[in-house]
């Protein structure tokens, strides 16, 4: 493709309709100098104002701005501790003790923009450019579920090769793929991504093909630092970006996720933001909020001069406290945190509510069917941490005492939108969780699992049934028959079965 | 249990041709539920494989059947088998002509 048609490709991008239409007074939802005021004015809390403010999130109930920022603002060591523990207890009580496993999947690392922390950006000549074809997306997935995947995170570059009718057809390819695997056909089950913004007239063609959550981070919500870090192309324009997710679900997308890329700007700032976001799509879009929110470390990249410069690097301590205040600001969304992070802060990260996480991860474009073990840089947006396979990553959860999910079973039977919301904040999505949790895990034990990790995960779901057939709940609501079938048939053989 | 025909006629004779889908849709749920007991609700059907809520129960269910009206919309019952295959199939009919 000439570089003048790319050119006039992205200049197009943008639809100023589409941003306006959200604005209230002509203005966007975050206010710079007001999150400042509020992180201000809430310094030295009190510690029984704490207190009520982590009863409220105990309660399931989603924090205002003013009480985010004054658990922002916590110094008091042993105050800390009652926020981490609180943190647990929340995610237990919304999503049990189940983490979800999936892998990234890139794709396309052809970019129209020019981020200077990122890889793939425009300028950096040494990234090695390509777009997988049809073929070689399936071979991808192949590879992935062969490794005991079920859900892939597709992620695209900016770029008219990886405009919306590509995403389109590569998410119906991963579908198509059918791998033997043992017993049955393993298949991805649910295609989410992370793709640039896209007017609502290209997220429906999206919506029409089955996409499961569509992710775009802000990467910083501070106005003067975005456009600092974000020089040309479409996402250049911070307005068209923060109401990417907006625009989703007016195409009908119900499950969005939010992120911000930790180390482009103050931690405390963008914890703000994501709450933020989280308030504005809550309030246009009748209590539909996130579904998952990420928080990733900027990580060194090629030719990324930002990256080395930045004074904002989140270090070890904050970043635990900005998972334990997410997780309590915003007690009903998912919280997904990545082999970006070595594993010892992973675990950690865990044991305060986080819920989701990928392994046996590549992020180099067609690195799953090309094998390749070691990184290279030139072929991946950033470095990772954490490169350990499935099965050490299960294993390490089962040690802990979590359960491994492949659950794909809400996005399959309605549970997703408003319905999943309102099943979240009662506490009753949780319940479905630990079901399906173990119905994956039996399914993955008996596909997939080395000996060692098997012994471990057989003890782990005697446990979890044990539990089940104890809680009133599954009782009192007709779930434990259909799951003791359903458990059983599994252990015979069938599969992708849920409840 | 009323006979099963007087069910599928009763739903017939509380279709609205002047409501849209979606009411009428929720005036069949609401029927099934409030007078039988039966949860069910109904999903608009993506890509073949996502299902998406549309109309319907709002409780807590453990759906035993899912049942694909057409290539778009789908149908989660939670207890099935209180009716039989009969005149689930008759429902069905009415809310295939509803489209």
């Amino acid at each position: 493709m000439k570089n003048s048609k790319v050119k006039k490709w992205a200049e197009n991008v943008v639809k100023q309709e589409e941003i306006d239409k959200y604005l209230i007074d002509g203005e966007d939802f975050i206010k710079d100098e007001l999150i400042w005021e509020k992180i201000e004015k809430n310094k030295n809390p009190d510690k029984e104002y704490v207190r009520e403010i982590i009863q409220k999130s105990l309660n399931i109930e989603r924090l205002d701005p003013d009480e985010t920022a004054a658990l922002l603002n916590v110094e008091d060591k042993d105050l800390w501790g009652e926020i981490k523990e609180a943190a647990l207890k929340v995610k237990r009580k919304v999503y049990d003790n189940r983490v979800v496993l999936f892998a990234p999947l890139y794709i396309s690392n052809l970019c129209v923009n020019n981020c200077l922390y990122c890889g793939f950006r425009k300028d950096n000549n040494e990234e090695v450019r390509r777009r997988l074809s049809m073929d070689e997306v399936k071979k991808e997935a192949e590879s992935m579920i062969k490794m005991g995947h079920k859900r892939g995170l597709v992620v695209y570059g900016e770029h008219p090769k990886s405009d919306a009718n590509y995403i389109k057809e590569t998410i119906e390819s991963i579908y198509d793929v059918k791998v033997d695997t043992g017993r049955k056909k393993g298949t991805i089950r649910r295609v989410n991504i992370n793709a640039a913004p896209m007017k609502i007239e290209d997220l429906k063609k999206l919506w029409e093909v089955g996409v499961g959550t569509y992710q775009v981070f802000q990467e910083t919500y501070h106005h003067d630092t975005y456009n600092k870090l974000h020089p040309s192309g479409p996402k250049s324009n911070y307005k068209w970006r923060l109401y990417a997710l907006h625009r989703a679900l007016e195409a009908g997308i119900d499950d969005v996720a939010i992120g911000a890329l930790f180390g482009l700007y103050d931690w405390r700032f963008e914890v703000m933001g994501l709450l933020y976001h989280a308030i504005d799509l809550e309030k246009q879009f009748g209590g539909i909020g996130p579904h998952t929110i990420s928080f990733p470390r900027l990580m060194d990249a090629q030719n990324a001069p930002y990256v080395q410069k930045t004074k904002y690097k989140v270090s070890d301590e904050d970043f635990k406290k900005l998972v334990a205040v997410l997780r309590l600001s915003i007690p009903y969304t998912g919280l997904i945190v990545t082999a970006r992070e070595r594993p010892e802060m992973r675990d950690e990260a865990m044991m305060l509510g986080c819920t989701q996480t990928d392994a046996s991860t590549r992020i180099g474009i067609g690195a799953y069917s090309e094998a390749y073990k070691e990184q290279e840089k030139n072929r991946q947006q950033f470095v990772i941490d954490d490169t350990r396979d499935v099965d050490s990553v299960i294993r390490r959860f089962a040690k802990m005492g979590m359960i491994s999910s492949f659950c794909t079973a809400g996005y399959r039977c309605g549970r997703t939108g408003k319905k999943i919301m309102d099943m979240l904040t009662t506490c009753q999505e949780g319940k479905f969780c630990k079901l399906n949790a173990i119905l994956t895990f039996r399914e993955w034990l008996d596909d997939f699992a080395s000996e060692e990790t098997r012994k471990i995960g057989e003890n782990l779901i005697k446990k979890e049934i044990k539990e089940v057939e104890n809680d009133p709940y599954f009782k009192e609501n007709d779930l434990l028959k259909p799951f003791k079938k359903y458990y059983e048939r599994i252990k015979n053989g069938e599969r992708d079965i849920y409840i | 249990m009323e006979k099963e025909i007087s069910i599928f006629k009763k739903i017939k004779d509380r279709i609205d041709k002047n409501k849209n889908l979606h009411d009428n849709l929720e005036i069949i749920a609401s029927f099934l539920s409030g007078k039988y007991g039966i949860k069910i609700y109904f999903c608009e059907i993506l890509g073949g494989r996502r299902w998406s809520y549309i109309a319907g129960s709002k409780d807590v269910m453990a759906p035993t059947k899912k049942i694909k009206i057409n290539s778009i919309l789908g149908l989660v019952i939670d207890n099935y088998e209180q009716l039989d295959k009969e005149e689930w199939n008759n429902i069905i009919k009415i809310i295939k002509e509803l489209q």
